[in-house]
């Protein structure tokens, strides 16, 4: 694998990048598709990706954000290989408009999850429509920051907040319905 | 928060590759690169094109470019701002109009007070602005969250120069929170119970209700807010001049109607200023150096007056005279209804409905009062006539409120009573 001068560098970075991340996309991937297999899949096809990019000359800044938006991308091209759905025919199919973020005022992410199970959430996550899904793994799970995961989903920090708002709601609804479910019934 | 994040990162923590998976995974990595190596590098090539051949292209067209360029500067300077001016968020012109044309514009204000009005106004056109795109259909998601944002940060900023201008004058400062407080009035009578530009609405509904608050917070001197009502009242009879031709008879009549109660509130304010009630002046004429600015709005912006009513802008304020008329009318239906039953009331058997002692206090008492108010308003004792027609009016609402609760049918108590208050309120209101 001897290159160019410099090229060392390059290498080294990469090997590098994987080492310190392959963990977390790995993680990032199995919460989003629910399939460990594949989710190893589409992180060996991140960092080939992410190589191949590499090798034609380009420079990668910063490994964390770039490796973070190939997975993405990799993981919505698979939803949309499995499901044929976009993101708006979810949001349609939801009857919702992101348009509206009069919800934010309806309670900060601190409030909402302030008394939200964190072990049931994380059982009810792959429940929840993946556009949701993918705002709380990267909030939640990658621990990245809204800006962060506005330049990742290419939406602005308002509709990234008014997913995770709208997801931890649904987490929690979900949470709730199951609960409901289980208590038993108090017989007239 | 923490804990959430902490208990849900400790889950999903566990979520790992297994050694084997990993070691599988850095090896398939491995052989990619290995098939697929790192190029020699190609620095260089590039540089081929003679240093000559550039020379003779850079001469030749040199002429050309200054030309092109002083046309392309003339037209910049001149012909881009104005176009600016019209253009709306995504227009490539747009960045022009909010960074360049306003910011010199800013440099033209000479007072802290002109300054809060000017920012005022920046935030009265981004919401005109997003109101335009919402009409044309044009308004996508994301604009409307950076007009929402923007808005908020544009009303956070004349907060802030009010505060600012308080810590130096108070006066000025009070006289420039009433002009913000007419202003989001009005762009909240605009959007109404809009829903396409909801967050908009939600940014300036928030801006109002600080705005509100702030607002009760100092109140400036009589004779500063005087003066600045003087100048208000010549601009607004100036800009009725200019529009009077333009304007329907209706429209013309509806406006001349709101002068006048502007001009009887600023002369009732003068009253109690010289009674040495300035507490009172003060509230008047606050209020009157809204409702010119209100009204300044409507006949000045096009899109305020065809989606806003004159009526819910600046309401009408109902002279001695037509209060007095008013309770008159309410006074000869209560008469007309429970009049004769006074005189049945002995008469258990054949009408036992007794008449509510409210009704027996307001045939007493109401004409006299009535009659009071006319003979003070003849005399030009209107404070003596507003005392006895408040009193009337005051007996009239009691009498309501009490049938509104008598009305209340059981089985529907709730709409029964809802719609009683409803129409008690109304007629309340009408006064």
């Amino acid at each position: 694998m001897a290159g160019a001068k410099g090229d060392g560098n390059q290498e080294e970075r990469f090997l590098e990048a994987f080492e310190t991340y392959n963990d977390a996309l790995f993680r990032h991937a199995v919460y989003r598709l629910s399939d460990r297999e594949r989710a190893i899949e589409l992180v060996h096809d991140t960092f080939t990706k992410v190589w191949t990019y590499v090798r034609t000359g380009h420079t990668v800044e910063s490994y964390k954000p770039f490796l973070y938006k190939i997975l993405n991308n990799l993981i919505v091209d698979e939803y949309r290989r499995r499901k044929d759905v976009s993101l708006d025919s979810i949001l349609e199919k939801e009857g919702i408009t992101e348009g509206n973020f009069k919800e934010l005022h309806g309670g900060s992410i601190e409030e909402l999850t302030f008394t939200l199970d964190a072990k049931q959430a994380v059982k009810f996550l792959e429940e929840i429509p993946d556009v949701y899904r993918e705002v709380l793994v990267l909030r939640f799970i990658d621990g990245l920051g809204p800006k962060e995961i506005s330049d990742l989903v290419e939406e602005s920090e308002n509709v990234v907040s008014v997913r995770i708002h709208r997801g931890i709601k649904l987490l929690r609804e979900r949470i709730r319905k199951a609960e409901e479910a289980l208590r038993p019934r108090r017989v007239p | 928060m923490k804990s959430f994040n902490k208990e849900f990162a400790k889950y999903t923590g566990r979520t790992r590759l297994t050694a084997s998976e990993r070691r599988e995974l850095r090896e398939r990595i491995l052989t990619y690169m290995e098939y697929h190596p790192l190029p020699k590098s190609e620095h260089g090539i590039s540089e081929s094109i003679s240093a000559k051949t550039r020379s003779f292209s850079r001469a030749q067209t040199i002429f050309a470019r200054i030309a092109v360029g002083a046309f392309a500067f003339l037209f910049v300077i001149v012909s881009v701002p104005i176009a600016a001016e019209r253009s709306k968020p995504g227009d490539v012109l747009y960045p022009v109009k909010t960074r360049i044309n306003e910011s010199i514009q800013a440099q033209f204000i000479d007072s802290p007070y002109e300054k809060v009005v000017f920012e005022t106004e920046l935030m009265d056109r981004r919401i005109a602005e997003a109101r335009l795109l919402a009409k044309e259909g044009k308004l996508t998601e994301e604009q409307e969250a950076q007009i929402a944002e923007s808005v908020k940060n544009q009303a956070g900023a004349v907060q802030r120069s009010i505060s600012d201008l308080r810590a130096s004058d108070a006066d000025e400062a009070a006289l420039a929170a009433i002009t913000f407080k007419s202003s989001l009035e009005v762009q909240s009578a605009l959007f109404g119970d809009a829903v396409d530009t909801d967050d908009i609405a939600n940014a300036v509904r928030e801006a109002k209700v600080t705005a509100d608050a702030e607002s009760g917070t100092t109140t400036p001197s009589y004779n500063s807010l005087a003066a600045r009502v003087e100048e208000s009242t010549t601009r607004v009879f100036e800009f009725f001049a200019s529009v009077e031709s333009a304007a329907t008879a209706e429209e013309e009549e509806k406006i001349e109607r709101r002068l006048s109660d502007i001009q009887r509130t600023i002369e009732a304010a003068h009253k109690a200023h010289d009674d040495g009630e300035d507490v009172e002046a003060v509230a008047l004429l606050s209020g009157a150096l809204g409702d010119i600015q209100k009204l300044i709005s409507f006949m000045t912006d096009i899109d305020v007056r065809e989606n806003v009513s004159l009526d819910t802008l600046v309401p009408i304020i109902l002279t001695p005279e037509e209060r007095l008329a008013l309770v008159a009318d309410e006074f000869y239906t209560i008469e007309s209804e429970w009049g004769t039953a006074t005189t049945t009331d002995s008469d258990v058997s054949d009408d036992p409905i007794a008449v509510p002692e409210i009704v027996t206090i307001i045939l007493d008492d109401v004409p006299a009062l009535m009659q009071t108010a006319s003979s003070s308003l003849a005399g030009g004792d209107t404070e003596s006539a507003d005392v006895a027609i408040d009193l009337a009016i005051a007996l009239i609402v009691e009498f309501k409120l009490i049938e509104s609760e008598k009305s209340e049918d059981p089985p529907v108590e709730e709409e029964g009573a809802e719609a009683g208050v409803n129409e008690s309120e109304t007629s309340a209101s009408s006064f």
